[in-house]
């Protein structure tokens, strides 16, 4: 009984922008956590005690920024006299995170322990 | 009969302040060394050449005379010079300021040129602004720390670029998956 949720579960709720891969779930996790306010990639990176890289998140944000699931302001600084993105997840990024929550929690995203 | 030692080349027997100027005109013209001495004992001996250049080059073989009066042994003083003058040809090359200043610049120069302006504001100016923000508190810490930063975002640029080439890639196949089945 239990197999057979856990392979229910497992099945990708979506495909194409619905889906995501383990480390984008990890990223749409932890801005649903962090209560929807905008996060930086390298704010999500130290929050994610190491799962994340540096030189990799910019591309993954760019990714769930395509498929629509968070959408992303500039804000200027100053120091670095460049602009930086903030990220937070859209209401389809809410969905999709949701109908993904239940395949994380039974393992069915390998690499995610959230 | 025993075998007569063969000089080794390395050794020198003098190594004056011309042999000094020598090295770094050899460095600055791509010209050998001996070439570079004859050059400036050309330079001393031609009273009719530019008299600006005479006085300049007079001005270093001073300062040369006085520096290497503090080394002497003259194979040391050789390998000193040419130290010194190849870090300052390093630090003046073109390569080095393009890879080494300002932080930042050079890799979205190079993002410039392969990507487009989209992933170059999604991807690379905030890959670059987390770049300078963290160079900048390592480089007042310490010179070494500033050093590892800069390689290390290197390494992440380049992280970044195989990425999303491999994101490209799979895009494509999917582009031709969904056209051909």
């Amino acid at each position: 009984m239990a197999i057979k949720r856990q392979q229910k579960l497992a099945t990708p709720p979506s495909h194409g922008a619905g889906t995501l891969t383990a480390t984008e779930y990890l990223i749409m996790h932890l801005l649903v956590e962090n209560g929807g306010k905008e996060m930086y990639g390298l704010e999500l990176v130290e929050q994610s005690k190491g799962k994340l890289k540096k030189g990799t998140v910019y591309v993954l944000l760019s990714r769930l920024e395509e498929k629509g699931l968070l959408k992303a302001r500039v804000e200027l600084v100053e120091s670095a006299a460049i602009a930086r993105r903030l990220y937070k997840p859209t209401a389809p990024g809410y969905k999709v995170f949701t109908a993904w929550r239940g395949v994380a929690e039974v393992g069915g995203l390998r690499g995610v322990t959230v | 009969m025993a075998a007569k030692p063969k000089p080794k080349t390395h050794e020198i027997n003098s190594y004056d302040e011309k042999d000094a100027a020598a090295t770094v005109l050899a460095a600055g013209l791509a010209i050998s060394e001996p070439q570079a001495r004859d050059l400036v004992d050309a330079i001393l001996r031609d009273s009719a050449g530019n008299k600006d250049v005479k006085a300049t080059l007079q001005r270093s073989l001073d300062d040369l005379r006085d520096l290497l009066a503090k080394i002497p042994v003259p194979a040391t003083r050789r390998r000193m010079i040419r130290a010194a003058t190849f870090r300052v040809t390093v630090r003046h090359s073109r390569v080095w300021r393009f890879l080494f200043s300002p932080p930042g610049s050079p890799m979205l120069a190079i993002a410039r040129l392969i990507y487009s302006e989209e992933k170059l504001e999604k991807i690379f100016l905030p890959l670059v602004s987390d770049y300078r923000l963290e160079y900048e508190s390592a480089a007042r810490e310490s010179r070494l720390k500033a050093a590892l930063t800069r390689l290390a975002y290197w390494w992440r640029f380049l992280e970044a670029c195989r990425l999303d080439k491999v994101y490209s890639l799979l895009q494509m196949l999917k582009t031709l998956r969904d056209l051909f089945f």
